[in-house]
């Protein structure tokens, strides 16, 4: 199974099922099926960015609903044109609704998928500026490198890159942040 | 028939239409006998000049107008004029290589609808109030009913008359799937006023996804006519003997009807009641 057959997966798919007896596009079914999860994929996270941002994203489960019976009626028409007879072609029309309603269920799964991924992502680096803003503020007592090299005792001034230096004297250090 | 077929053992030619079950020659049974030409990989047919440079004209056309329609909308007014033009050059180009008389049929139907929208391009031109206002009727029934059906019929000629590849033959499905949507959203329109769809919120986001799904099936489009135009069936030459079925009943011309009267009340039962349903 090479790459073509993974990227066309519905035809080759019908293929096995019915080997003559379709001879159908290679791509359409394929596209159509990859664009209503697309739909899907748009619904939750369209929904989500909606409640979370504000966003004009949401999109109705009615124009949901309506797409895919727009894209079921384009793939029944070619079933009838492509399958020699009637009963592949009603076969093939239930089989092609069947994975139009699975892409949708994957679509929407996938799209919770990405919006926890990107969360947790947002989540991790957050805590890491958090964490590096901290080490650099809470800890003002310690060793510091100033702007010629010198390491010197003393303790940072908070929110400047100014150490009071156990000597008496004033520095200024290259890394504000202590990183 | 013409596929010739050899017995196994000698090498001898056997007629096809004899039910022999010994060979004439070497005396052998042919019970295991398997046709020659199921070995045989199908002839690759290698495409003239003229049908390469018709299918690179339509390529290019109908590529071109998605690109400026997205990327440049201003240039369509000029454009427009010349894509129906330049389509039905490729098409007077394909005229060299016709196989039968359905073949010149569908190519000139093809031509004059072409043509046609040659013609829309002067419909802004002719007030509403004035005496000639019915024009703008007529060329909305030719555009939105007449245009699509009698392109559906010319390329189920072409797809009736002409020995096809599978695969080519689907491309030819995509084509005529593109002349059913042009009448479903035709009649759409006519059930559905241009108020109702925006107050229903057939708008954004959703026209993003349709827009897409649009643009892909447009890709479609211009590979199909890529792929139809250098088929055998524009690869001559003419015969005028064969006998050509003209007959407009058949699955294609069926289809284009059934296709948009399941679709449209369907979307009209999901618009007027799902909603409530969705909602409970």
């Amino acid at each position: 199974m090479d790459i073509q057959d993974k990227i066309t997966f519905f035809y080759t798919i019908e293929e096995k099922l019915w080997d003559k007896k379709v001879e159908a596009n290679k791509y359409f079914a394929t596209l159509c099926i990859l664009c209503v999860a697309l739909l899907g994929a748009w619904h939750t996270a369209g929904s989500f960015l909606n409640s979370a941002l504000d966003w004009n994203t949401e999109i109705s489960m009615l124009n949901a609903l309506t797409f895919i019976v727009y894209l079921w009626g384009l793939n029944i028409a070619e079933s009838v044109f492509s399958c020699k007879d009637i009963k592949t072609a009603t076969l093939r029309s239930l089989l092609i609704f069947a994975s139009f309603v699975a892409g949708y269920i994957a679509g929407v799964i996938l799209g919770v998928i990405v919006i926890i991924v990107v969360c947790i992502i947002l989540f991790i680096l957050g805590c890491y500026f958090v964490l590096g803003m901290l080490s650099g503020s809470l800890k003002p007592k310690g060793k510091w490198k100033t702007d010629d090299g010198d390491i010197i005792n003393g303790e940072k001034e908070w929110g400047s890159d100014i150490v009071h230096g156990d000597d008496g004297q004033d520095y200024k250090i290259k890394d504000p942040w202590g990183m | 028939m013409n596929e010739q077929r050899f017995c196994p053992h000698c090498g001898e030619r056997i007629a096809l239409d004899t039910e022999q079950q010994y060979c004439m020659f070497c005396g052998e049974p042919l019970v295991d006998f398997v046709p020659q030409a199921a070995f045989e990989p199908e002839p690759s047919y290698k495409p003239k000049w003229w049908q390469t440079l018709a299918a690179t004209l339509f390529f290019s056309v109908m590529i071109g107008q998605l690109l400026l329609e997205t990327l440049y909308p201003e240039s369509l007014g000029l454009f427009g004029f010349f894509i129906p033009l330049i389509m039905a050059i490729g098409f007077g180009i394909l005229l060299n290589g016709i196989k039968n008389r359905a073949t010149f049929v569908a190519l000139i139907i093809i031509i004059v609808i072409d043509l046609l929208f040659l013609l829309f391009i002067f419909l802004p031109a002719i007030p509403v109030y004035s005496s000639w206002a019915w024009m703008n009727d007529l060329f909305l029934v030719i555009r939105n009913f007449i245009i699509p059906l009698s392109s559906v019929y010319a390329l189920a000629l072409i797809a009736r008359n002409n020995v096809l590849t599978g695969s080519c033959r689907a491309w030819l499905h995509i084509l005529i799937l593109g002349d059913i949507l042009a009448l479903f959203w035709s009649t759409l329109n006519f059930w559905f006023p241009q108020d109702d769809f925006i107050s229903i919120g057939w708008t954004y986001p959703f026209a993003y996804i349709f827009m897409f799904n649009n643009t892909l099936l447009r890709v479609l489009f211009a590979c199909s006519w890529w792929v139809v135009a250098r088929s055998k069936a524009f690869g001559g030459p003419y015969n005028k003997e064969t006998s050509c079925d003209f007959s407009p009943l058949n699955k294609y011309m069926a289809m284009t009807v059934i296709a948009p009267a399941i679709l449209i009340p369907l979307m009209l039962l999901i618009f007027n009641y799902a909603e409530e349903l969705i909602n409970l």
